[in-house]
């Protein structure tokens, strides 16, 4: 490979002592206790879709109830309770959170930076095992006795921990363990992205030369590690007060009629933790979604990225101010109300970096040169459904707008679009993209569309009217709405349709799993850079990139990743390892 | 929750004078064809060190929170029901157990290897004495019958704190074995230094955490401040 | 794909200006939340349409044909100050009166009568007080079975209080109530589509919203926050009448002195029928 150029090593990219462990000794250490950080990514990913087709099953069975109340005699109350946490909880922290760090991130931050692995591969692994026994407690909390957790995903106390929520024996108790084990697994990844970003970089990879999806995983993983903690504290907490009876959330409560021994507790503070994390996540899932967004467009538009100092900095800006928005989760909590406008000023002024992103993104399409591969269709979609969930989170997160919609399907609609359909389409719009370098084979294309277009317009059409139910009244979290004088037949009618195109949707994914399967055997040699890209993980010597990566010498980096249709040079991309336009042409 | 807006503060400011220097400023499109563009980097620290420290400043998080959480929920006026004079001794078990490990960071790097790995038995020993002490008040508050009731939650909050920062002892007293072990049983026991001192950084952030904790949960000379921190009005 | 998403820009709106699915007519005073929801579709609208129109024709206009070159652009930074500024005053053109009816929200006027609303597992009881205007004080440490409410037999303020124990709650047209809310369970949120604000219940605290009703009829209460199995079918009923009609309905409930009275006799009662039963 001519652009494996030997340029000054740089002493710190990589751990002395860490050259030993590129050795496999067999198929075990090198398949399933594997310490190469792209193995613990398809490890993650592979969980994590596959607790995601859990969690798509849970999602079909919500609609059936929602759609055609009474027709599934075996979805009562409690279980539709129990259907509607898991899923939430599922979707957001076991699928998004964990494919995004642990997936994406495990895969791409190496190799987009020229390192060999992670600085701490020993952690890596230990990071994925932990996160497969959170999963595990998960599933088992579905056999447990009483069943799952009926809470919310919210999981509020008092309620979560009283009898009158299904799951109150053990569902709640795995629940929570489960998250703990979570915590405590993302921690050890979390650490080693951080440190291999900050100093594993191959030589010339400044900052400002990172592509941005590195800076979305970079800054989403500092998010993490700081919200997490007080999902941790309010887990623990929780957990001690149901176990132990101590009244750290718990008042004075009658339960069926009886006094319990809790006094004093404060149900809000539990609120104030939970959102305190709850908000940063959604961030730890869009940021992560952000930059994998804008290196898609930029790459098949053959374009550099438009305004990338922009886009750099609106990464840094969402991410410290989404540690001050958490209460507008709360505005009618019943917490201190003058909270409401502090709350509600920081929460629109994160709206303006976000919107620089939405223009960037847009205005990088303009005069460009677009391929509308399957990757790049899922990016544009992605801009379709994140602009609209965005813009609707200006009304819930505008405090007196608020009021009447909170809690209403209005919110499930869009929390649904915005951190539900929108990071799905990029994960999709991401493993269509990167499946070549991770197999060394092409999805297949037209399946790719099939699936692309029934999920796009499908998701569109599930959650575009669902606002309107939300406008109307409908609350959330409502086992039926039959009885209710306000809520038309006509809304009866329009979930029906929700619910008939949501399964055609989940059905379509099975298209998308087909195509995976199929493609590992069955797909065109990709080579090794199908896309033409310029970032390093497609200048791999080999493809799929063997354990370290690079071969004897590590690349090293000359240009920032956007150099995409440069004036002058022979080919519309330079990677970022080529040092001058004139030896473009050795590429291959 | 000012405490935790103060601590993110804090970590924010790091964070941008960090950033300061990374030259964000840039157009990155006009340096291309040079490896360098910023010269050849300075020093840095090692990766176990930075990796350690952005551990400890997740877990400080942890610990602001549970600081905020305490100021939310338990009244000023209700310390927990037990001999201060038990955790002063702890505490200064703590600082002893601190002082051992700087201790040691310097004999290593003079060259004192024996010296050194008393001195990491001495910590540890300490470390072991500091738990012990907190083992045993909580067995006072168990026996009072008020580890887990009482409304005011300050001897709930007292036992939650105490065991999530005990287990942070415990992790670091396994560090510490390790270590010592190390430096005991390898033949050529040269480069103790760097263990030792991320072990140094490591009981001394406990440290201050746990100084921050008594002070919140008994009467202190820097309780005020404290609770000026995390109890506004 | 880009006329998809023409389609989809133009059918959003079409369905938007189309869809039989809108608010319930208000029936408060809080039309100035409408006002401000107006306010945001209108602005939101406008950039989703403008964005996803421009998207499209972008996509058509700069498609990939053999030989095209696209342009090397890194950055205008006028522009994109420019696009900063507009966001700014769009965001601030939204956030302005949402803070300014926010305050009025937050904010019940003196005048406002008090009502109180105990939420329950899954249910719901309404306390108004009685002549004296004042609410007695209730706790959970009261609660019994004559005593569903908690309140504090000491407390004098109690004795006319009219307590609505599974009825409906009635309000009169055209004066402001403050909602005084309780739970001595989980968290439960009161929410009467028509009346559009609404506020959680949290056991162990005292939440308010304050309200004008603007309309007589028959409203459903609603429990919107999650609190259990039977979450949604925690169902109440509000009324709001004319002062004539509510004065009529208000002598017909009867005060807690009268009903210990009543529930005391009762007991009574019961214990000689089942003393003469072991007779």
């Amino acid at each position: 490979m001519s652009d494996a150029i030997t340029g000054p090593q740089d002493g710190s990219a990589l751990l002395p002592e860490a050259d030993e462990l590129y050795h496999p000794h067999s198929w075990w250490t090198r398949y399933v206790f594997s310490q190469d950080a792209k193995v613990i990514a398809i490890q993650y990913s592979g969980t994590a879709l596959a607790i995601g087709f859990v969690a798509l099953i849970l999602s079909w069975l919500i609609r059936l109830q929602l759609g055609f109340p009474g027709l599934a005699a075996f979805i009562g109350p409690a279980e539709y309770y129990q259907l509607i946490t898991m899923h939430g909880m599922i979707m957001v922290v076991y699928l998004l959170t964990a494919v995004f760090l642990g997936g994406f991130g495990n895969y791409l931050i190496p190799l987009m930076l020229g390192a060999r692995d992670m600085v701490f591969p020993y952690l890596n692994m230990l990071s994925y095992w932990i996160y497969l026994l959170a999963v595990l407690v998960l599933v088992v909390s579905f056999f447990a006795p009483g069943g799952p957790t009926g809470a919310g995903w919210t999981l509020y106390p008092p309620q979560a921990i009283l009898a009158g929520t299904p799951g109150q024996e053990w569902g709640i108790v795995l629940m929570l363990i489960s998250l703990i084990l979570f915590i405590a697994g993302f921690t050890m990844g979390g650490v080693n992205y951080i440190v291999t970003v900050l100093q594993a970089r191959a030589p010339g990879m400044t900052l400002m030369r990172m592509p941005l999806t590195i800076w979305g995983i970079f800054t989403a993983t500092i998010l993490a590690l700081l919200a997490f903690p007080a999902l941790f504290v309010g887990a623990v907490m929780m957990l001690l007060d149901r176990l132990l009876g101590t009244s750290f959330f718990m008042p004075a409560i009658l339960e069926a009629g009886q006094r319990l021994r809790y006094g004093g507790g404060s149900p809000i503070l539990f609120q104030h933790l939970f959102w305190f994390f709850g908000h940063p996540e959604v961030y730890i899932v869009a940021l992560p979604a952000f930059g994998i967004v804008s290196d898609l467009i930029s790459t098949h538009a053959r374009k550099n990225i438009f305004g990338y100092r922009m886009m750099v900095w609106a990464i840094v800006a969402i991410g410290a101010l989404s540690f001050v928005v958490w209460a507008h989760h709360m505005y009618v909590s019943g917490m201190n109300p003058y909270f409401g406008f502090f709350f509600a000023t920081t929460t629109l002024i994160i709206a303006i970096p976000t919107a620089i992103k939405v223009y960037n993104w847009v205005l990088t399409l303009w005069r460009g040169d677009i391929h509308l591969t399957v990757p790049m269709l899922f990016a544009i979609a992605f801009i379709v459904t994140f602009l609209n969930g965005g813009l609707t989170g200006l009304f819930l997160g505008n405090v007196v707008v608020d009021v009447p919609l909170s809690d209403t399907m209005f919110v499930v609609a869009h929390f649904h679009m915005v951190m539900g359909v929108a990071p799905i389409l990029v994960i999709f719009g991401g493993i269509y993209h990167w499946y070549p370098k991770v197999t060394g084979r092409m999805l297949d294309a037209r399946l790719g569309q099939v699936h692309f277009w029934i999920t796009f317009i499908g998701a569109y059409a599930i959650f575009f009217p669902m606002h309107y139910l939300g406008l109307l009244g409908v609350p959330r979290r409502y086992y039926e709405t039959a009885g209710l004088g306000f809520v038309p037949p006509s809304a009866q009618s329009l979930n029906a349709f929700i619910s008939l195109v949501a399964f055609v949707v989940g059905a379509a994914q099975v298209v998308f799993l087909f195509n995976i399967l199929r493609s590992l055997k069955h797909g065109a040699p990709a080579g090794g850079n199908p896309w033409h890209a310029t970032t390093l993980e497609w200048q791999t010597p080999e493809t799929p990139p063997p354990h370290g990566n690079w071969g004897p010498t590590l690349p090293v980096v000359y240009r920032w990743p956007y150099d995409y249709s440069v004036p002058g040079a022979p080919e519309d991309f330079l990677p970022q390892n080529q040092p001058d336009p004139a030896h473009a042409g050795a590429v291959p | 929750m000012t405490l935790v807006l103060l601590y993110l503060a804090a970590l924010a400011v790091l964070a941008a004078r960090w950033l300061g220097q990374q030259h964000l400023a840039d157009r990155p499109w006009l340096t291309a064809g040079s490896p360098h563009p910023l010269g050849v980097p300075t020093t840095r620290p090692s990766p176990a060190r930075l990796g350690l420290g952005v551990f400890l400043a997740s877990a400080g998080l942890l610990f602001a929170l549970l600081v905020a959480a305490y100021a939310m929920r338990v009244p000023a006026t209700a310390p927990v029901p037990l001999d201060p004079r038990l955790l002063w001794l702890t505490t200064s078990l703590l600082v002893g157990a601190s002082l051992a490990l700087h201790g040691a960071r310097g004999a290593a790097r003079r060259g004192r290897e024996d010296e050194a790995t008393a001195a990491l038995g001495l910590a540890a020993a300490a470390g072991v004495g500091f738990l012990g002490g907190q083992a045993l008040a909580w067995r006072a508050l168990w026996e009072a019958g008020i580890a887990h009731q009482g409304p005011d939650a300050a001897a709930a909050f007292f036992c939650l704190i105490t065991a999530l920062h005990g287990l942070h002892i415990l992790a670091g007293l396994v560090a510490l074995a390790w270590v010592t072990a190390r430096g005991a049983l390898l033949p050529r026991p040269a480069d103790l230094g760097p263990s030792i001192a991320l072990c140094t950084l490591y009981w001394d952030a406990l440290l201050a955490v746990w100084l921050v904790l008594f002070g919140l949960l008994f009467r202190t000379p820097w309780s005020g401040l404290i609770d000026a921190l995390c109890r506004p009005g | 794909m880009a006329l998809i998403l023409v389609l989809i820009a133009v059918g959003s709106v079409a369905f938007h200006l189309l869809s039989p699915w809108w608010w319930t007519p208000i029936a408060s005073n809080w039309s100035y939340i409408d006002t401000t929801l107006i306010i945001t579709f209108w602005i939101t609208g406008a950039v989703f349409t403008a964005i996803v129109l421009f998207m499209a024709y972008c996509l058509w206009r700069f498609r990939h044909r053999p030989g095209r070159r696209a342009a090397y652009e890194p950055e205008r930074p006028r522009l994109e100050a420019w696009l900063t500024v507009v966001t700014a005053l769009g965001i601030a053109a939204m956030l302005a009166p949402g803070l300014a009816v926010w305050s009025q929200f937050v904010r019940a006027p003196a005048d406002a009568a008090e009502v109180e609303i105990l939420a329950q597992q899954w249910r719901w009881s309404f306390r108004l007080p009685g002549a004296d205007g004042r609410l007695g004080a209730a706790d959970i440490r009261h609660v019994g079975d004559d005593n569903p409410l908690g309140l504090d037999p000491g407390d004098l303020a109690g004795q006319d209080d009219l307590v609505v124990d599974g009825g409906d709650l009635h309000l009169a047209l055209g004066r402001p109530v403050k909602l005084l809310m309780r739970s001595y369970d989980v968290v439960h949120n009161f929410y009467v589509p028509e009346f559009r604000a609404k506020m959680d219940i949290i056991p162990g605290m005292v939440t308010h919203v304050w309200l004008t009703p603007s309309r007589t009829g028959t409203f459903e209460a609603i429990c919107n926050e999650v609190c259990g199995t039977n979450h949604y079918a925690m169902r109440g009923r509000v009324v709001v009448e004319d002062e004539p009609a509510f004065r009529s309905w208000l002598d017909q409930q009867t005060a807690v002195s009268q009903r210990a009275a009543r529930s005391t006799g009762m007991r009574e009662a019961g214990m000689r029928r089942s003393a003469t039963n072991k007779r």
